[in-house]
């Protein structure tokens, strides 16, 4: 990985090249836009439109991702972060594919939040993208939804390798209480953005464009809690266990690398 | 694998994107059976050989789903206190303070069941064309005619698809190793895989470097591809706000603000620049390169005629796509629209002749 500073303490997350910060703010604004469609939709807006949008949107953020990570992978990343990156991706697509036939037992979202925390924010951001894209080739799941869950899992791993600097069972804390708030987001989001299309129209738990934003949050709370509370709790109850039990191996593991890999000081770009 | 030529992974991904959007003006449930089977007759027929071509099936189960899910939640949730035909009542169930305004059960009508069938249909049916797309491109030639701005992440994606069954064999391994040993636990087989996982990544990057993996990038016009890739993702966002924001997305009204199509067009003009300029950056030559030639065109084109042959009919008479229910009746078969079904289902005969290309190394 070619750091602007060059070799630094392996606890420090690493930061990122001010152009490749511009571009992670960039897709977080998309981010946001995108997962929150549904506040800015105008009173009226017709049917037709309430299930075009995620998939309007779904065409767009691809773009946005390829920018976003091309921007990433071409600024900070040599041949050693590429080939970490590429097995923390298959590592990750392999527990998701492990998860998915049980209800919210779902271990990916912890390796994401450690390797987001070791390597940093632009590392985690192209990882959680990787990592989706990889599961979904992997087990057939490409679909409108991919890009989403490929910039939320980004995103998310992106946080992890922002927190503050802490060492010891604090870190452990930190991460675990990161992992669990992390996790009910990233459920929050997603199923935020495909609400309308999930409930359909005109029902007592559907999306209502003519209603205020207050009204329409109140509902989706409501159909949140009765149809994937399960899924949601079991994911951040699942990340926050094994941060507890394995997190600190797998600190030392991925913090070990991160020593080996920066063994020879990459040449200035 | 045989070397019979194939239909370019994109080209796919391309027609089933059209015919989703030709999918997404309708809710008429006839056209959205013949829709689907087109699109699956094409993906039964075309389909290659590798494992994705396989997967058709899942996605016929989770369209099921959601069907079932959206149903379930209209006979449970919906709101059909005013209705003609009552199908059958449900126990009406008042819930406490704090969820104001929400009953549960109730009577549930023919109409408003009807109305939401169409439209769960309408989204399984979108669910289809992808699962035909993923059925027929395979992901691995995909990957590798990427634009060479994403050549790197391409790379770290093959790495993680090549490498996920080996670290399913590897942890096999050690916890066979460990049962002989008498102790299992999740963390005694989870860490020494991951370690080895993490080694192994690094001898691969040894190997990777000393081929001479990445060696040709440049730092010579950098600044204008950001510049580009900045401005254009910028268009993006904006372009998507004004579209959503301004009513109906293929301005069947005149609603849609003027500068929305514009915008995202800009948007993407300077996202495919700002790639181009990202990726003269890097000199990799391809190996055997996927062509595209007619038969790609042929199958964009098929996709294409489909929605146009959908924007004619919804310009002409838009009742047709989007039957009522009320009063209920057998929905109407929009005739203008057939020759566009038939469009989508033409891939099924457009066979590229020949054998693969030679193997020959182009750059990029």
């Amino acid at each position: 990985m070619r750091h602007p500073a060059g070799p630094v303490s392996d606890d420090a997350p690493r930061t990122l090249t001010p152009n490749s910060a511009v571009m992670v703010a960039i897709s977080m604004v998309a981010a946001l836009g995108a997962f929150a469609w549904p506040l800015v939709v105008p009173p009226g807006a017709d049917v037709q439109q309430q299930t075009l949008a995620p998939f309007v949107l779904a065409a767009i953020l691809p773009l946005i991702l390829a920018v976003t990570v091309s921007e990433v992978v071409n600024r900070t990343m040599d041949v050693k972060a590429l080939a970490l990156l590429g097995v923390l991706t298959a590592v990750g697509a392999v527990v998701r594919a492990l998860g998915a036939g049980t209800a919210g037992i779902q271990g990916m979202f912890f390796v994401l939040v450690i390797a987001g925390r070791v390597f940093g924010p632009g590392f985690g951001l192209v990882l959680g993208s990787t990592t989706l894209l990889t599961s979904a080739l992997l087990t057939a799941g490409v679909g409108a939804w991919l890009p989403y869950q490929m910039l939320a899992s980004g995103l998310f791993a992106a946080g992890a390798g922002m927190l503050p600097r802490l060492r010891g069972w604090a870190e452990i804390a930190m991460l675990a209480v990161f992992g669990f708030v992390g996790s009910f987001a990233f459920g929050w989001l997603m199923d935020f953005a495909f609400w309308p299309l999930a409930a359909g129209q005109g029902g007592e738990l559907s999306f209502d464009p003519d209603a205020s934003i207050r009204h329409n949050l109140h509902t989706f709370a409501l159909f949140n809690l009765a149809t994937s509370m399960s899924f949601n709790l079991g994911r951040a109850i699942t990340t926050t266990v094994l941060v507890v039990l394995v997190g600190r191996p797998l600190l030392v593991i991925l913090r070990r690398a991160a020593r080996k890999a920066w063994f020879v000081e990459p040449p200035a770009p | 694998m045989s070397r019979q030529r194939r239909i370019h992974p994109w080209a796919w991904w391309g027609w089933a994107l059209l015919v989703a959007a030709a999918t997404s003006l309708t809710t008429n449930p006839l056209l959205l059976i013949l829709l689907a089977t087109a699109v699956t007759m094409v993906a039964v027929v075309r389909r290659g050989d590798s494992i994705w071509a396989r997967g058709l099936w899942a996605y016929y189960v989770f369209a099921g789903v959601i069907i079932a899910f959206r149903l379930f939640i209209h006979i449970i949730f919906g709101n059909t206190s005013s209705t003609a035909t009552v199908l059958f009542t449900l126990p009406r169930v008042e819930l406490p303070e704090w969820m104001v305004g929400i009953t549960l059960g109730g009577p549930v009508g023919a109409e408003q069941l009807l109305a939401a069938t169409y439209s769960a249909m309408q989204l399984a049916v979108l669910i289809i064309c992808v699962g035909a797309a993923n059925a027929l491109a395979n992901p691995r030639r995909a990957l590798r005619s990427v634009p060479s701005a994403l050549y790197e992440v391409s790379v770290v994606i093959v790495v993680g698809m090549t490498m996920a069954p080996q670290l399913v064999l590897s942890a096999v391994r050690v916890r066979r190793a460990r049962r002989l040993r008498g102790r299992t636990t999740t963390a005694s087989v989870i860490l020494p895989v991951l370690k080895d996982a993490i080694e192994r990544s690094l001898g691969l990057a040894a190997g990777m470097e000393s081929r001479g993996f990445g060696s040709t990038r440049r730092a010579t016009g950098r600044r204008w591809s950001t510049v580009l890739m900045v401005l254009g993702s910028a268009a993006l966002i904006l372009g998507g706000y004004l579209l959503l924001a301004s009513g109906d997305v293929f301005a069947t009204h005149t609603r849609l603000h003027p500068a929305a199509p514009w915008t995202i067009l800009a948007g993407v003009g300077c996202v495919v620049a700002g790639l181009w300029a990202s990726g003269r950056q890097l000199r990799v030559t391809r190996y055997r390169p996927d062509p595209w030639r007619l038969p790609e065109w042929a199958v964009l084109a098929c996709g294409l005629a489909a929605l146009l042959m959908m924007i004619v009919q919804l310009r002409t008479d838009p009742g047709l796509l989007r039957p009522v229910t009320s009063p209920l009746g057998w929905p109407p078969l929009p005739v203008l629209v057939l020759p566009g079904v038939l469009a989508a289902a033409a891939p099924m005969v457009i066979d590229p002749r020949g054998r693969m290309p030679r193997p020959v190394v182009v750059a990029r």
